[in-house]
C-alpha cells in the first residue's frame, strides 16, 4: 500500500540492523548478478541483441495505439476477449466482473508485478473470490502477509528461518520442515489441490504479440502453466507496454530476458498462448475462456513524457536491482515504492502512482550507474533518476539555501573555503556542522575534505607550466601536435592535487607538452542532485574552456571518472543542441584509457620500472622480481562505478598489469557508497557508510588472501572512493596514476 | 553454432544433463518401447502413461509394443481421462535447441498442455533431425510453424525449478521433477 509520510530514515536504520535483510539480500543479489555476468559474457551476440531489442521496444512504444487495436482484433479472432483498463481501479473492476460473470469462486495466480501494482488480490477478495498465489516466493509472501521486495525474486529479503516461520504461521503448522527441498514439496502438495479446484487462473504476460494476440509467459516453476491450462477461465493482465508487433520480434528478448534475470540461457518454461487454446480440456466441462486485460494506469502518459518514456522499454529482468549497491544494503522494501524497486522503480512509481511516491525513495540512488551497464535494453536509469530529482526539487523546493547551491558546484564550494580565512577548522566546529546539517543536509558525522595550500594549477604555474583558466580562454596557448590537455576537474584542482601532479609528470615523461586546464564544473554534482538547469549551465561553461582544444584535435585527459563520464555520457542529454559537445565527448578520455592507447610509449617508460621504485636499477629490480615471485608486490584496486559503466576500468587494470613486479587484484564491489554528495547527505549517510564498510571488508579479505605483508598499496580511481576509504579503511588509498608516477621516476 | 564440434544430439544431451534432465539416444521403435516401459514400471504402480497424440507418439507400432509389455497408454483426449491422476506424461517434440537443452512442444488437441505439466515425470520423444544448434537456428523454424497456424506452445528447458527459498536450487516445484528425452535416431550418418 502506498504510505504517505514514510519515515525513510527510520526504515533505513531498521534495514541496516535487520539480520535477515543483511544476511539475505546482498549475497543473493550478488550471486544472481554474477550469474548474469557469466551468461552475457558467454553470449557473443549480446550487444547486437540489446540493440535489436531496444529498437523493437522503441518502435512498439511509438506505435502503441495501433498495436493495441491490432491485439484486440487478433485476440477476438482467436476466441478470446480484450479489455482495456484505464487505471488500477478499472483493471480490478474488469477482472472482478469476469470472475462474477463466469461464476468463479477461487482463483490461482502466477507472479505478476502488474497485478501487485493494481492491488488485484484485495479487490478479488472483497468480491468474495479467494485468490491463491502459486509462485513459491509469492505463496510465501501471501502466507506471511508480506510484500515482494524484488520484481523477479519476491522473497530475496527472507532467510530460510523467515520462510519456515511463514509456513508455520500461514499454514498453522507446529512442525515445519527444515530444508528448502522439503518446504518446496510441502508447497507443491498444498498448491496442487488448489490448482485442481480453481475456477479462474490469473497470470501476467512478459510479452504480448500484437499481430496474433499471443501472450508469452516466462517462468521456472511451472505454476504459470498450470494457471493458464487447468482452470476454465484464464485472465492475463498486462501493461500496454508489453506489446511487441510480431512473433519474429520475440527472439532478442528470449536471448536477453533469462540471461539478464537469472543467468539462464532460457527459462525452464516459456508458454506461448493464443486465445483459449482449443477450448476443450479434460479438466473442464464446456469451453474454456480467455481474457486479456491491457492496463494503461499512467503508461500512455509515460509515453508522452520525454523522461519516463524510456522506462516503458523495461522487460522486468531485475538485473539493475541486483547490481544496485543501495538496494543490496537495504533491500527493496526500503529502496522501493509500493510495487517497484530501486532506480527503475522510481521511474515506474512516478509513472503509475505519481511523483510524490517516487520522491519518497528516489534519493537513495547514488547515481553510480551500474544499473545502466547491465540493462538488456540500455535504459539510462541514472539519467531518468537525475531528471526525476529535478522534478521533485521543482515541486518541493531544493532546501539547502546558499550552501546547498554550493554543494551543486564543487568548484565554487572549494573556492569559497579557500577565500575564507580559517575555513578548514571553522568548518569542523560543531555549531557550523549543525548549521550545515540543518540548512543543507550535510551530515555532521562526515569529515569535510581538506584542501592543500596550493591548487594544482598554482603548483603547475610555479613549475613554469602552461595553465588555462575559464574566462582567460585557450587563445594564448597554441595547440600543437605534442600537446595534451590535463583537464583539472574541481576535485583534482582543489583537493586531489597530488594525483594531478603525478598525472602531469607521467604525461611529461611520455613526451607530451602538458597544459593544465581548469574552470567550470562538469555538472555532475548538480545533476546528481537533480538541478538540471545548473548542470546545463556548468556543462556549457566547461565546453567553453575545452572546446578550442577539442576542435584542434588535442587529446584531453581527466583523472576523475565521474567528471569524465559526465562529459562523455551526460553532456549529450544536457546540451542536445550543441554539436561541439559531441566533439568534446569524443576528445575527452580518462587518463588510463589514454595511457592504454599509447601502449608503446607507456611500455618504454615502464621498461625501467621496478616495484621498489626509483632507487633501484630497473633491470635489476625486474630480474629480482622474476627470480623470486614471493617478492611480488600486490596492489589492490577499486574501480570507480561510473568508470566501470563507461568501460574504462579494464584499461586501468591493463596498464597496472604491465608494471613489472606488481600483481594487481581488483575488488568486485559495485560502488564505494560515497558517490559525491551521497556520502555527505544526512538522508543517505548511513547507507553510504554501510557500503563503504562492505568495500573495506572486501579489501581486508583480499589483503589477507594475498598475505598482508605483500600488500603495499590500495589504489582507488575516484575522489569519492578515496575519501570513503581514507575515512573507513586501514590504508591511505592513492590514485593509480600515483603508482605509475612512482615506478617511472 | 555451439562452440563444440559435437553432433547436436550430444550437445543437447549435455545441456539437458546440466539442467537436471536426461536425454538418451534410442534406435528403433522397440528401444523406445523398452525405455518407456522401464520408466513406467519404476514410477507408476499401474504402469499407465498419459499421452498427448501427435508426432512420434502416434506410431502404431509403439502403441502395440507398449500394450504387449503391459504398459497402459491413455490419451488426454479420451473420455473420462483424469490427467491429474497420472505419474507419467508422454509427448512428442516439434523442435529442440541443443545449446540450451530446450524442447519446443506445440499442441493442437484439447488439454494438450496438461500432459507435460501435471505429472511428475515427463517423457518426450524427439527426432534427431529436429535438433537445431541454437536459438537463432531454431527460432525461424518455430516462427514458421507458428505463422502456419500452430499457435500454442510450451518451451521446456529441464525439469521444473525454483531458487526462491534462501537461494537454494530445488528441482520439481509445480511442473515435472523428471524429464526424460528419448532421441529417436532418424538420420543415421546424417548431420545429427
Amino acid at each position: 500500500m502506498s504510505s504517505p509520510g514514510r519515515d525513510l530514515d527510520a526504515e533505513i536504520r531498521a534495514a541496516l540492523t535487520d539480520p535477515s535483510i543483511q544476511q539475505a539480500v546482498g549475497p543473493a543479489a550478488r550471486t544472481v548478478a554474477a550469474a548474469r555476468r557469466d551468461a552475457v559474457e558467454g553470449f557473443a551476440a549480446y550487444d547486437a541483441a540489446r540493440d535489436r531489442a531496444r529498437a523493437i521496444k522503441e518502435s512498439a512504444i511509438e506505435a502503441l495505439p495501433e498495436l493495441i487495436e491490432m491485439a484486440e482484433e487478433a485476440v477476438e479472432r482467436a476466441g478470446g476477449t480484450v479489455h482495456r483498463a484505464e487505471d488500477a481501479g478499472a483493471a480490478c473492476e474488469i477482472i472482478v466482473d469476469i470472475a462474477q460473470r463466469e461464476d468463479c469462486r477461487t482463483a490461482v495466480k502466477s507472479k505478476s508485478m502488474t497485478s501487485e501494482e493494481v492491488h488485484l488480490n484485495a479487490a478479488l477478495e472483497r468480491a468474495g473470490v479467494h485468490v491463491r498465489e502459486t509462485d513459491l516466493g509469492e505463496y510465501i509472501v501471501q502466507l506471511d502477509e508480506d510484500r515482494p521486495s524484488h520484481i523477479v525474486a519476491p522473497i530475496l529479503h527472507k532467510s530460510l528461518e523467515d520462510v519456515r516461520q511463514a509456513f508455520r504461521h500461514g499454514l498453522g503448522l507446529d512442525d515445519v520442515p527444515e530444508s528448502p527441498e522439503q518446504l518446496t514439496q510441502l508447497a507443491r502438495q498444498r498448491l496442487r489441490e488448489e490448482f485442481l479446484a480453481a475456477d479462474l487462473g490469473i497470470t501476467g504476460a512478459n510479452f504480448v504479440i500484437a499481430e496474433s494476440g499471443t501472450i508469452i509467459v516466462v517462468e521456472n516453476e511451472g505454476n504459470a502453466r498450470l494457471c493458464t491450462q487447468v482452470p476454465r477461465v484464464h485472465v492475463a493482465l498486462a501493461g500496454v507496454e508489453k506489446l511487441i508487433p510480431a512473433m519474429a520480434d520475440l527472439q532478442p528478448f528470449l536471448e536477453l530476458l533469462p540471461r539478464s534475470a537469472t543467468g539462464q540461457l532460457l527459462s525452464v518454461y516459456l508458454s506461448v498462448i493464443t486465445g483459449p487454446g482449443w477450448g476443450r480440456s479434460p479438466l473442464v466441462e464446456g469451453d474454456r475462456a480467455f481474457h486479456l486485460v491491457l492496463l494503461d494506469n499512467g503508461r500512455m502518459a509515460m509515453r508522452d513524457d520525454p523522461v519516463l518514456r524510456e522506462a516503458l522499454c523495461c522487460i522486468r529482468c531485475g538485473a539493475c536491482l541486483n547490481v544496485c549497491a543501495p538496494y543490496q544494503a537495504v533491500g527493496g522494501h526500503v529502496y522501493g515504492g509500493p510495487t517497484y524497486q530501486s532506480g527503475i522503480g522510481a521511474a515506474w512509481e512516478a509513472g503509475v502512482r505519481g511523483l510524490d511516491t517516487a520522491a519518497e525513495f528516489a534519493h537513495l540512488c547514488s547515481t553510480c550507474s551500474r544499473c545502466q551497464d547491465v540493462c538488456p535494453v540500455r535504459i539510462d536509469i541514472p539519467w531518468m533518476n537525475s531528471a526525476l530529482r529535478g522534478r521533485i526539487r521543482d515541486k518541493k523546493g531544493d532546501g539547502g539555501g546558499r550552501f546547498g547551491a554550493l554543494l551543486r558546484e564543487p568548484r565554487r564550494l572549494y573556492e569559497t573555503v579557500r577565500r575564507t580565512p580559517g575555513a578548514s577548522w571553522l568548518g569542523e566546529l560543531p555549531p557550523v556542522r549543525w548549521y550545515l546539517e540543518k540548512s543543507a543536509g550535510v551530515d555532521r558525522r562526515r569529515p569535510l575534505p581538506e584542501l592543500p595550500s596550493l591548487t594544482l594549477t598554482e603548483w603547475y604555474e610555479q613549475q613554469g607550466g602552461a595553465v588555462v583558466h575559464e574566462g582567460n580562454d585557450g587563445a594564448r596557448v597554441e595547440p600543437s601536435a605534442s600537446m595534451v590537455v590535463l583537464w583539472a576537474d574541481c576535485h583534482t584542482e582543489h583537493v586531489e592535487t597530488t594525483a594531478g601532479q603525478a598525472a602531469v609528470r607521467v604525461l611529461q615523461r611520455l613526451g607530451y607538452d602538458v597544459v593544465v586546464a581548469t574552470g567550470a564544473c562538469c555538472g555532475r554534482a548538480a545533476l546528481s542532485q537533480g538541478d538540471v538547469p545548473a548542470a546545463q549551465r556548468q556543462a556549457r561553461g566547461l565546453l567553453g574552456l575545452l572546446e578550442p582544444f577539442a576542435e584542434a584535435g588535442v587529446p584531453i585527459v581527466g583523472l576523475e571518472p565521474s567528471c569524465v563520464s559526465s562529459v562523455v555520457c551526460e553532456h549529450e542529454h544536457l546540451l542536445p543542441d550543441e554539436p561541439s559537445a559531441m566533439i568534446l565527448a569524443i576528445r575527452v578520455q580518462e587518463i588510463f584509457d589514454f595511457l592504454n592507447d599509447n601502449t608503446s610509449a607507456v611500455g618504454n617508460i615502464l621498461a625501467g620500472a621496478g616495484a621498489g621504485g626509483s632507487d633501484r636499477n630497473g633491470a635489476a629490480a625486474e630480474q629480482e622480481v622474476r627470480g623470486a615471485s614471493a617478492g611480488a608486490r600486490t596492489v589492490l584496486v577499486h574501480g570507480h562505478c561510473q568508470q566501470k559503466t563507461a568501460g574504462w576500468y579494464p584499461a586501468v587494470l591493463e596498464v597496472l598489469g604491465r608494471v613489472p613486479g606488481v600483481e594487481v587484484r581488483s575488488t568486485t564491489a559495485e560502488c564505494c557508497g560515497m558517490a559525491g554528495s551521497y556520502g555527505y547527505k544526512t538522508a543517505t549517510y548511513e547507507v553510504s557508510r554501510e557500503l563503504g564498510r562492505r568495500l573495506v571488508g572486501e579489501l581486508d579479505d583480499m589483503a589477507a588472501a594475498a598475505g598482508s605483508q605483500g600488500v603495499e598499496d590500495v589504489l582507488a580511481c575516484g575522489t569519492s572512493c578515496r575519501s570513503q576509504l581514507r575515512e573507513l579503511g586501514r590504508t591511505v588509498p592513492r590514485h593509480p596514476i600515483e603508482l605509475i608516477e612512482e615506478v617511472t621516476r | 553454432m555451439p562452440a563444440s564440434a559435437q553432433p547436436y544430439h550430444e550437445t543437447f544431451a549435455a545441456a539437458l544433463g546440466v539442467l537436471g534432465g536426461r536425454a538418451r539416444r534410442v534406435r528403433g521403435g522397440r528401444a523406445v518401447a523398452d525405455a518407456i516401459e522401464i520408466i513406467a514400471r519404476q514410477h507408476s504402480d499401474s504402469a499407465s502413461v498419459l499421452y498427448e497424440p501427435g508426432g512420434l507418439v502416434d506410431d502404431v507400432a509403439l502403441h502395440l509394443a507398449l500394450r504387449a509389455r503391459g504398459v497402459k497408454l491413455v490419451s488426454v483426449e479420451s473420455a473420462g481421462a483424469q490427467p491429474a491422476a497420472f505419474e507419467i506424461g508422454l509427448t512428442s517434440v516439434e523442435l529442440a535447441i541443443a545449446q540450451s537443452g530446450t524442447l519446443l512442444i506445440g499442441g493442437d488437441v484439447g488439454g494438450w498442455g496438461l500432459v507435460a505439466a501435471l505429472p511428475r515425470i515427463h517423457i518426450a520423444l524427439l527426432r534427431t533431425s529436429d535438433i537445431e544448434p541454437d536459438l537463432s537456428a531454431a527460432f525461424p523454424r518455430f516462427e514458421r510453424a507458428f505463422s502456419h497456424g500452430q499457435r500454442n506452445w510450451v518451451w521446456v528447458s529441464g525439469p521444473s525449478k525454483t531458487a526462491d527459498i534462501a537461494m537454494q536450487l530445488v528441482t520439481g516445484v509445480h511442473g515435472p521433477n523428471m524429464l526424460e528425452v528419448l532421441i529417436v535416431d532418424d538420420q543415421p550418418g546424417g548431420r545429427g
